[in-house]
């Protein structure tokens, strides 16, 4: 077959909005924070006006338009241009319990309901694409009429824009839905939203315009090269500690009862602090050769067993390894994802369940795997600000009989760590992996798989041929992790991609590569530590494949997992497995792992 | 409700479900009504029923359940076809034709039920091996570990101790890296060639020098890994042979049933 030749794409051959013109360009550069950067600090290859041009959209927002809504996976930050918004967390009226069906008989209940109530209204009520997602196709099948979430119960509209800008969505009754007392107003030239945009993670709050308003969305690959500006990068983090930090640490369970002034003083001592490097990926594929207990050694520490407890440590972001010293080794005895916290025993033990007693050292250790954002808040603070104000019923019970004591010998740690653990070698062989950080980990039972590789075909039937995802990988005794994605908690593929074509679907949080706007660079391939993402060729409707007009190389295109979103459900290769052998878990969540290892092991 | 409830609840239905057609069948036996023709549809039904997973397998766009369930609808609808199958039948069995379909019936469950046991066996056989080796991939693996071999005893003969692992490697090792495995080893793999070579490779340890010691090692490592590649090989011929036996003896049997619905309906007037 003849190839046909074109020129290979380039990192802005889509702009984020085709509309903006270059007086809008001048118009924004005039304003803050854009003019009170440093043109000199961007290259010449992306200055300034060109992030703006490419990777910016004007967005009109009337009153009650959503711009996102909480638990959604965001790719931009915005800035107010003109006009309020509103950040809020919604609050649902009481429904009563989940409408998702349950089991065999919920499924046929739906099915019949389906028939009964009508597919349109039914589908409106299950579908898996949210209703809030920008997608304008999706929402036109709405018919511009009312949608009730089912999954917060409260109503939206659908408001049709021209063809080429995206229907924008709106909350119908906004006094009945939002309480003003407990609403944070964006006013002019304040930027929202870039920390989930930055992290990766899903919006803590929702964003709806309180009047008319004008937005500017900057999507992350523009606010990645806006960091290279000092100031801007300030600010960001400025704003952090300023606006989001009490909502963060509102979010974990242990701080709900906090008085807003005692949440104030927290917020007030505590320090950001990072571990490990950003693009983790390459030390750890130059680490692979190294022994574990090497590796161990080579992560960054965070806090070590035996030291003096000086606070209380979050993770913001990222995994840490929880670990104690085993013989010569170190014995990782969890993996500590975002939320969770570090040194609260030790504390809570000499504070509240024996006062009496000299305080006790850290029991653990804790080094970060690849990169961890932590917050660390100093001991007295936890003590005099947090400790009164979480129940009884919530602290850690007493450590019964600590292994480090200060001016005592060192205990040796027991091998067996109960029935309820998961088993410690998993762990290991998954940290070691780096397994933790998936959401949807691919796991094939070896002990039922009979190598038919029924999954393989049905995954190439689905993607036009050519499987996304090899049956082969790394196995623990008989459990196998073949190389699929993930679909990581920390996506670190998405650090990189120029264009934004690999990103997070809003709503469930999947790993998607856009195909109009991957331009081939194999940034998320190389970054990939799992191997996971393939280049191939790419082809012409007809079947030619595509070169390069100046190269004469084939034009390639990132491909992986897409877990079989367009086919709707379970991906194809868990429906083909004729023998219960391919199932999808989430490793990242321990109680996920526990749930899945009792039920399958123990 | 836990997959071995559910299980429980499905045989328990299938039992039913034979008693129930043995039932009405003697029923409609004692009113003298025809008791082979009703047999004979349901049969036909359980036929039809069972490739249904055929065709479920070969569906991949849209939603349909997932496989394992049809597989396990699958075997039970074959128990189910077997038990009316002998109440169909009469013996003994008169007509050439109708002889060879009810082999043709029997070596069709004979390779089901193989196929199920291999199913369930096999895996925790290749799972005992330190290696998973994909299927595709195994040729070009003996490919390399047969040239490694060669490399190595090529160069054992220019050490202090001659040709000695030389002569052994051409005339009992090359056979055994360079050939395939017989058809009697497919159907039965055992270590039994394995252990004899790594023997006799170590007998050999005696007359070695330090170098030719280490080169013994790396042929008793590689005698292995070839021995693992052909078991791992064996073992998924064996059972992917079998599928494809059930399979193609489903379709034969298929259009012997075809002739004999008609061969039936014709005898009996219907045409």
């Amino acid at each position: 077959m003849v190839p046909i030749t074109v020129q290979r794409p380039d990192r802005w051959d889509h702009p984020l909005d085709p509309h903006l013109a270059a007086s809008d360009v001048k118009r924004l550069l005039a304003i803050r924070p854009f003019s009170q950067m440093d043109p000199s600090r961007f290259s010449a290859g992306a200055s300034l006006p060109d992030i703006l041009r490419h990777d910016c959209r004007l967005l009109r927002l009337r009153r009650g338009d959503v711009v996102f809504r909480e638990g959604q996976y965001g790719g931009s930050a915005y800035l107010v241009l003109s006009g309020q918004i509103a950040a809020t967390v919604l609050q649902p009226p009481d429904h009563g319990a989940s409408d998702q069906p349950r089991g065999w008989w919920g499924r046929v209940w739906r099915r019949w309901r389906r028939r009964r109530v009508g597919p349109e209204k039914e589908r409106r009520r299950y579908r898996r694409d949210d209703p809030s997602a920008t997608d304008a196709s999706k929402r036109q099948a709405d018919g511009g009429r009312a949608i009730l979430d089912p999954e917060s119960g409260i109503r939206f509209g659908t408001r049709f824009e021209s063809e080429e800008r995206p229907t924008q969505l709106f909350l119908q009754d906004i006094p009945g839905v939002i309480n003003e007392e407990g609403v944070a107003k964006i006013g002019p030239g304040e930027l929202f939203g870039e920390l989930a945009a930055v992290t990766r993670s899903p919006r803590d709050f929702s964003a709806i315009a309180l009047r008319d308003s004008w937005v500017l969305e900057i999507r992350w690959q523009g606010l990645r090269l806006l960091q290279q500006d000092p100031a801007f990068r300030e600010l960001l983090n400025e704003r952090y500690r300023a606006q989001n930090l009490a909502i963060h640490l509102r979010e974990i369970r242990l701080f709900r009862f906090v008085p807003e002034e005692q949440l104030q003083q927290i917020v007030a001592a505590t320090q950001l602090v990072s571990y490990g490097q950003l693009e983790w990926y390459a030390r750890y594929r130059r680490d692979a050769e190294r022994s574990p207990s090497e590796r161990i050694a080579a992560e960054p520490l965070i806090a070590e067993e035996g030291d003096y407890s000086t606070g209380l440590w979050i993770v913001r972001s990222g995994f840490a390894r929880l670990s104690w010293r085993q013989g010569v080794g170190h014995r990782t005895l969890a993996y500590v994802g975002k939320g969770g916290l570090f040194g609260l025993e030790e504390l809570v033990h000499q504070y509240v369940h024996a006062p009496e007693e000299p305080p006790v050292p850290l029991q653990h250790s804790l080094r970060a795997i690849g990169y961890v954002d932590t917050l660390w808040i100093p001991k007295h603070v936890v003590v005099k600000h947090l400790l009164p104000f979480i129940r009884r019923d919530e602290l850690p019970p007493p450590i019964e009989s600590p292994r480090y004591r200060f001016n005592a010998p060192l205990l040796d740690a027991p091998l067996e760590t109960g029935p309820a653990a998961i088993d410690p070698g998993l762990l290991e062989f998954l940290v070691d992996h780096r397994l933790n950080n998936g959401q949807q980990t691919m796991v094939v039972d070896l002990e039922r798989c009979t190598r038919c590789d029924d999954c393989v075909r049905a995954c190439a039937a689905t993607h036009g041929g050519a499987p996304v995802f090899e049956r082969t990988g790394p196995i623990y005794h008989q459990w196998m992790f073949p190389k699929a994605c993930m679909h990581c908690e920390d996506p670190v593929c998405m650090i990189g991609c120029p264009t934004g074509a690999i990103h997070r679907d809003t709503r469930t949080g999947l790993v998607e590569i856009n195909e109009a706007t991957c331009i081939g660079c194999r940034t998320c391939a190389q970054s990939c530590p799992y191997d996971n993402i393939r280049m191939v060729p790419v082809h012409s409707a007809a079947g030619e494949p595509l070169q390069d007009s100046t190269t004469g190389l084939p034009i390639l295109q990132a491909s992986k997992c897409d877990f079989c979103q367009d086919r709707g459900g379970a991906p194809a290769c868990y429906d083909a497995c004729p023998h219960d052998a391919l199932v999808r878990i989430d490793t990242s969540d321990m109680d996920s792992l526990k749930n899945w290892w009792h039920r399958k092991v123990a | 409700m836990t997959g071995m409830v559910k299980k429980q609840i499905a045989n328990i239905s299938l039992v039913m479900a034979i008693g129930a057609v043995w039932y009405w069948l003697r029923a409609v036996d004692e009113r003298l009504g025809d008791a082979a023709i009703l047999s004979g549809w349901l049969l036909l039904s359980a036929y039809v029923g069972l490739m249904l997973l055929w065709i479920r397998k070969r569906i991949y766009a849209r939603r349909w359940g997932r496989v394992a369930g049809w597989l396990a609808l699958h075997r039970r609808l074959g128990w189910f076809a077997a038990a009316v199958f002998m109440m169909h039948i009469g013996w003994p069995i008169e007509g050439r034709f109708e002889q060879v379909l009810a082999m043709s019936f029997l070596v069709v469950t004979a390779t089901g039920i193989l196929v199920s046991i291999a199913s369930r066996t096999v895996p925790r056989r290749l799972l005992a091996l330190p290696t998973d080796y994909r299927w595709e991939q195994i040729p070009a693996l003996q490919r390399q570990v047969a040239q490694q071999a060669h490399c190595q005893a090529i160069a054992s003969a220019s050490f202090d101790e001659g040709a000695t692992l030389a002569e052994f490697y051409h005339t009992q090792l090359l056979p055994f890296f360079q050939g395939s495995r017989s058809w009697l080893y497919v159907a039965w793999p055992s270590g039994s060639r394995r252990r004899r070579l790594v023997g006799q490779l170590h007998q050999l340890r005696r007359y070695l020098g330090p170098r030719g010691k280490e080169v013994e090692q790396t042929l008793a490592r590689l005698v292995q890994q070839k021995d693992d590649l052909d078991y791992h090989y064996a073992l998924q011929r064996r059972l992917r042979v079998a599928y494809a036996a059930h399979v193609a003896l489903t379709w034969a049997l298929g259009m012997m049933i075809a002739a004999h619905v008609v061969l039936a309906l014709r005898f009996q007037g219907a045409w």
